[in-house]
């Protein structure tokens, strides 16, 4: 995998960089794009733990098993932000405390903390691509798209970047088994395309932060 | 040595399809829940639009009748004043054995004329009557100078509990019932006027009647009847209408009595 290492320092300087541009644009970023540079800073430090941890050959997996339903949270407030009163509080605040209920018994009884949480992972990946195919479908109502006219463009590259990175998750959790059964080599494949579609995740995120306008936010 | 696997193509492609279907009913309530609360928030947003323009006409209606008053009582006081002095003088020079009375006569009934158009002026800007006695007694004199001018029936009803109600809000009232009965008079031709006005609580109910020629179409998209319009929404009130079957015109107004009205 030396040839691809490359590819994971890039990533560590993708997040790294986005969290650095958040903490610069911080008092230009509304209630919501707050929570995202919170998901940002916890990623590369779960990043920085898990290559660590690897590295010792000790069992990283259970980082993945609050790492997630955290993830979930922040992202799910950003949104909360970004819909404002469009969209119910109660029905936010639902799918956060349903997501954790779930994620907690699926890592007590179901798939405990030193094995893989695909439940978990796949019905997060789901939560967030409905969250931004809608922000997608919203965006087309005129009055909606007024109202944020100064953060379009950040919250269009935001959104794009967190649906690609959660739609391609959720395929490769899903096809992932059915691509390395036919060749074992497969599973590389399928986490260097992981890796890949997780530095664009980034990547947009931070395009989108370096297109925030910095007079003032909505 | 590879093992080989058996595809089957409906366990990979049925998950997925219930994945899809999935995410296409969760985007689809999510829209329902926008749709429903844009459709609130653009409501809300008009109501408050009405609000604030009931409230600029309301204010609007306010100054102008306070310069009216002012106007009214600068031709009252200063005017009206002069013109009185310059009256009398002129009897007081009539008076005298030497004085030329083919000459000061006209120039005195002349200020008369001024000094009446003065008063009928300065009434028309705010009727004395009905800061003084009130609004069913301004009515009612109202409605007395038009008999006496014209060959008319009146009937005037009025509940007691009308004068408490607030200055602007009689005022209004009197401005609206004068340009019914003006218009009664004038375009319509009318031999009988009934008139009557009801408070119940916050509620004020204001009926008129005439036997006249009716309200044609044009008139009722005329200015006027726009102007009324406009009078009776600043008092937070709508009305309708018409032109009576065997008839005559008709016109309900309904207000409903905000705290500051009472």
């Amino acid at each position: 995998m030396e040839k691809y290492d490359w590819l994971l320092i890039s990533i560590y300087i993708v997040i790294a960089s986005t969290f650095i541009l958040s903490i610069y644009k911080y008092k230009y970023l509304n209630y919501g794009m707050k929570y995202l540079m919170l998901y940002t800073g916890i990623s590369f430090v779960v990043q920085v733990t898990s290559l660590y941890l690897s590295s010792k050959r000790i069992n990283n997996l259970f980082l993945l098993h609050f790492y997630i339903p955290l993830s979930l949270m922040l992202i799910v407030f950003f949104y909360k932000g970004l819909f404002g009163k469009t969209i119910s509080y109660k029905l936010i605040n639902y799918m956060i405390a349903f997501f954790l209920v779930f994620s907690t018994v699926n890592s007590i009884w179901f798939q405990g903390i030193k094995v893989f949480n695909s439940y978990a992972i796949s019905l997060y990946s789901l939560i967030i691509i409905i969250l931004s195919i809608s922000t997608f479908v919203f965006l087309l109502n005129e009055d909606f798209a007024q109202e944020r006219k100064s953060i379009l463009i950040t919250t269009t590259w935001i959104n794009t970047g967190l649906f690609m990175y959660h739609l391609a998750g959720l395929l490769l959790f899903y096809l992932g088994d059915v691509l390395t059964s036919f060749r074992p080599t497969h599973f590389r494949i399928t986490w260097l395309f992981h890796s890949i579609v997780y530095f664009i995740q980034f990547g947009c995120i931070f395009i989108g932060l370096w297109k925030l306008p910095t007079k003032s936010t909505s | 040595m590879e093992a080989a696997h058996e595809i089957n193509l409906l366990s990979i492609l049925v998950p997925l399809l219930v994945i899809v279907f999935i995410i296409a009913i969760g985007v689809v309530l999510m829209y329902q829940q926008f749709q429903k609360n844009i459709m609130k928030q653009q409501l809300k947003r008009e109501a408050l639009k009405n609000e604030h323009q009931q409230e600029l006409i309301q204010k609007t209606v306010v100054v102008q009748e306070a310069e009216r008053k002012r106007i009214a009582q600068d031709l009252h006081d200063e005017l009206g004043a002069v013109l009185s002095i310059s009256r009398m003088q002129l009897l007081q020079l009539e008076s005298e054995t030497h004085a030329p009375t083919e000459r000061i006569r006209p120039i005195r009934e002349m200020i008369e004329t001024t000094l009446s158009s003065t008063r009928r002026i300065s009434h028309e800007l705010m009727p004395l009557q009905l800061e003084q006695l009130g609004l069913e007694q301004a009515l009612q004199s109202l409605l007395s100078k038009a008999a006496n001018s014209h060959q008319l029936t009146t009937n005037l009803a009025i509940s007691e509990n009308t004068s408490e109600l607030a200055w602007i809000t009689q005022l209004g009232l009197y401005r609206i019932y004068s340009e019914l009965i003006h218009n009664s008079l004038k375009h319509a031709g009318a031999s009988i006027i009934d008139i009557s006005i009801l408070r119940e609580g916050n509620q004020l109910y204001g009926r008129y009647a005439d036997n006249g020629r009716g309200l044609s179409d044009e008139k009722a998209d005329g200015l006027g009847m726009k102007s009324l319009e406009n009078r009776i929404n600043a008092l937070n009130g709508h009305w309708d209408f018409g032109n009576h079957s065997q008839g005559g015109f008709y016109a309900n107004i309904k207000i409903e009595l905000k705290p500051d009205q009472n």
